[in-house]
């Protein structure tokens, strides 16, 4: 089974965390303070460890040394309130694979654990199945029965992400932060994943037949397993 | 002009004054002894004419002792027993110049005739003396003053010296640092300076990382609340059976909540630039910047139907931080974009020394300098209202000029910066 760390001082947040993830299929190991995490760190051979900078008896970023210094195979994911480029490169610098600004949202949560978790363990090819698509996440292809489908880069991305969080709801909000990133914010970005949602549909709906997105009136997108 | 030229000028000026001062009053005061010697002697030899009736006899005839120096006149009547002093001029004969003479003017009757008699002496030696001591009296002035203006530089440096010392420090003051160490002068007035400014230094320091402390705990304590509302929410959206009233009403409360954390971060980030979190020197190249958020909008140019225009020579670059510079271009792309018009233009032309970006957008509801105050929005604008505000505080912090104008339906942002601030080619 994959596990993971969750190193989150902020209780509501950490069990946020969990109630999302666990259900994808990990299993969460949770430490809120420094010394809880340096306690757990042996416990597990982690997939990927989330980690926030700010705990209350230590800094996140000694943590990240102590995993990188005993070669850790687990990939590093910092959540922190510190936003500024310079908190990132000093993040990555120290070892971490990917840097979330909080607040984030769970689906990108998962998504970045996910892109983690494939670099760092499955370094060669890897594909993703769903339903019939097979996905290459390093080629950005996507075959529906081995027949490659035309999607352009941002329809592939977002398609990726819904599958990520396969059977979640997501809001276009997320969608287009995942897409475009904060700039998007402040423009008119409802319209603009619309436009690319229906494109995607429309493309998986004449391949299948049936379209596998589901609309969630007023709040986003599901793309589901089942019929 | 520095304080050691002005004081110079100061000293030199009222010396001067002084000078020519005492010098009028010195020149009147030996022009004044050097009539009353030669009246002394007018008056002597006024005697001896008196004494010796022959002489009167002989006074106006060639060769006469006293030829050159007595006029006698017959005048119609004695007015009594009077003299006068005055100056005068005569002719040389010799060389036909004039020259000043001091004269006595008495009247005598002589065989019961009343004759004017005037004594005169030529004031040449005395005033040739009178110039002479003039002259040695300006050259010792011209001395003075000079040494004058060479002990005040001297005096000046050596005196100033702390003062201009704590100047370079303040000059070099940063609130980042600790409070100023500045040394003790021997000189009371700036030993108290320097203690005043240690202590202000000191005051504005903590002042600084107090507030620099409470912002960032507030930004992080504002977040962490934020981020519980936008994750519980995300998870709510999650349970089933949920009617589309509910789903509308989460989305809302996460909409609301990303808004907050986009309002906290903004502010946060106007703090820090005014603040001097970022450095005020580097080097940045606008056109990758720019070309990066074009990139990255490009589907909103797309859809909008913008017709795009761009001179953006890559090796020209700004003396700023490259963070605050990604972030100026980033916000000017976003903003002409953002309020442009439905198949509108944008033009951005990057050269040495200026950056612009002319875009079309509808009329202004407010004059355009009213809009990099802090939440003014566009017409139906979905911002937070700061993008210009960060705009200006970056400009301001980093030494560049912004200039926002419209005219008949287009903007137009300008961008400037010296050119010796950034480097091109």
């Amino acid at each position: 089974m994959i596990t993971l760390l969750i190193i989150e001082d902020e209780r509501s947040l950490m069990e946020s965390m969990v109630s999302y993830l666990e259900p994808g299929g990990y299993r969460c190991i949770t430490a809120d303070t420094y010394h809880e995490a340096l306690k757990q760190i042996d416990r597990f051979d982690y997939y990927c460890v989330v980690v926030d900078l700010n705990l209350p008896d230590g800094d996140g970023l000694k943590i990240i040394r102590l995993l990188k210094e005993n070669q850790a195979k687990c990939g590093i994911i910092v959540i922190s309130a510190r936003d500024t480029l310079n908190d990132r490169i000093v993040g990555l610098q120290t070892g971490a694979d990917d840097y979330l600004v909080k607040p984030f949202d769970l689906s990108e949560l998962n998504a970045r654990i996910q892109s983690v978790i494939r670099r760092t363990r499955y370094t060669g090819f890897n594909q993703i199945i769903f339903r019939e698509l097979t996905i290459d996440p390093d080629g950005k292809t996507a075959q529906l029965n081995g027949e490659l489908l035309d999607l352009t880069r941002k329809e592939f991305d977002i398609l990726m992400y819904l599958i990520t969080n396969k059977n979640r709801v997501i809001t276009k909000d997320a969608i287009a932060e995942h897409i475009w990133g904060e700039s998007i914010y402040g423009t008119d970005y409802t319209e603009m994943v619309y436009t690319h949602m229906k494109n995607l549909r429309k493309k998986l709906q004449q391949k299948t037949g049936t379209d596998w997105i589901q609309t969630v009136y007023g709040s986003g997108y599901r793309i589901t397993e089942d019929e | 002009m520095k304080l050691q030229s002005q004081s110079s000028i100061y000293l030199s000026s009222f010396s001067l004054i002084v000078f020519v001062i005492i010098g009028v009053v010195f020149y009147s005061l030996l022009r004044k002894l050097s009539n009353d010697e030669l009246d002394a002697i007018l008056q002597e030899e006024r005697i001896e004419v008196l004494s010796n009736p022959e002489l009167l006899l002989v006074g106006n005839q060639a060769g006469a002792p006293f030829f050159s120096r007595l006029v006698a006149n017959e005048i119609a009547n004695y007015p009594g027993n009077q003299e006068y002093y005055y100056d005068s001029v005569s002719v040389v004969k010799v060389t036909g110049q004039q020259a000043a003479i001091r004269c006595l003017r008495f009247y005598e009757i002589v065989q019961e005739q009343p004759i004017e008699f005037i004594l005169f002496k030529s004031k040449l030696p005395a005033e040739q003396f009178v110039r002479q001591i003039i002259l040695f009296i300006s050259f010792i002035a011209g001395l003075f003053l000079l040494g004058i203006y060479l002990m005040n530089q001297f005096a000046f440096r050596r005196i100033w010296k702390d003062f201009y010392t704590t100047i370079q420090s303040l000059d070099n003051y940063n609130p980042k640092q600790k409070a100023l160490q500045l040394k003790s002068s021997h000189i009371n007035e700036f030993r108290t300076l320097n203690q005043e400014i240690e202590k202000m230094t000191r005051r504005i320091s903590e002042t600084y990382d107090n507030l620099n402390n409470f912002t960032s705990h507030t930004t992080h304590e504002i977040q962490t609340p934020l981020a519980v509302i936008r994750l519980k929410s995300e998870l709510l959206m999650q349970t089933s059976n949920l009617d589309n009233e509910q789903l509308q009403l989460i989305e809302s409360i996460g909409d609301n909540s990303r808004h907050l954390s986009q309002l906290n971060r903004s502010l946060a980030l106007l703090f820090k630039i005014d603040h001097q979190h970022y450095s005020t020197s580097g080097i940045f190249y606008p056109a990758t910047g720019i070309l990066r958020q074009l990139d990255n909008l490009s589907d909103l140019i797309d859809l909008k139907e913008i017709k795009l225009s761009t001179i953006l020579p890559p090796e020209i670059s700004v003396g700023i931080d490259p963070s605050l510079g990604d972030i100026l271009v980033h916000n000017l792309v976003k903003n002409a974009i953002v309020h442009n018009l439905p198949g509108g233009t944008l033009d951005i032309k990057l050269k040495p020394g200026s950056l612009r970006f002319t875009n079309n957008g509808p009329e202004p509801l407010y004059p355009t300098d009213h809009y990099f105050a802090e939440f003014v929005k566009g017409r139906d604008s979905k911002g937070l209202g700061l993008g210009l505000s960060l705009i200006r505080k970056i400009c301001e912090v980093s030494g560049l000029s912004v200039k926002y104008t419209y005219d008949k339906g287009i903007h137009q942002f300008d961008v400037k910066w010296p050119e010796k601030n950034g480097k091109s080619g």
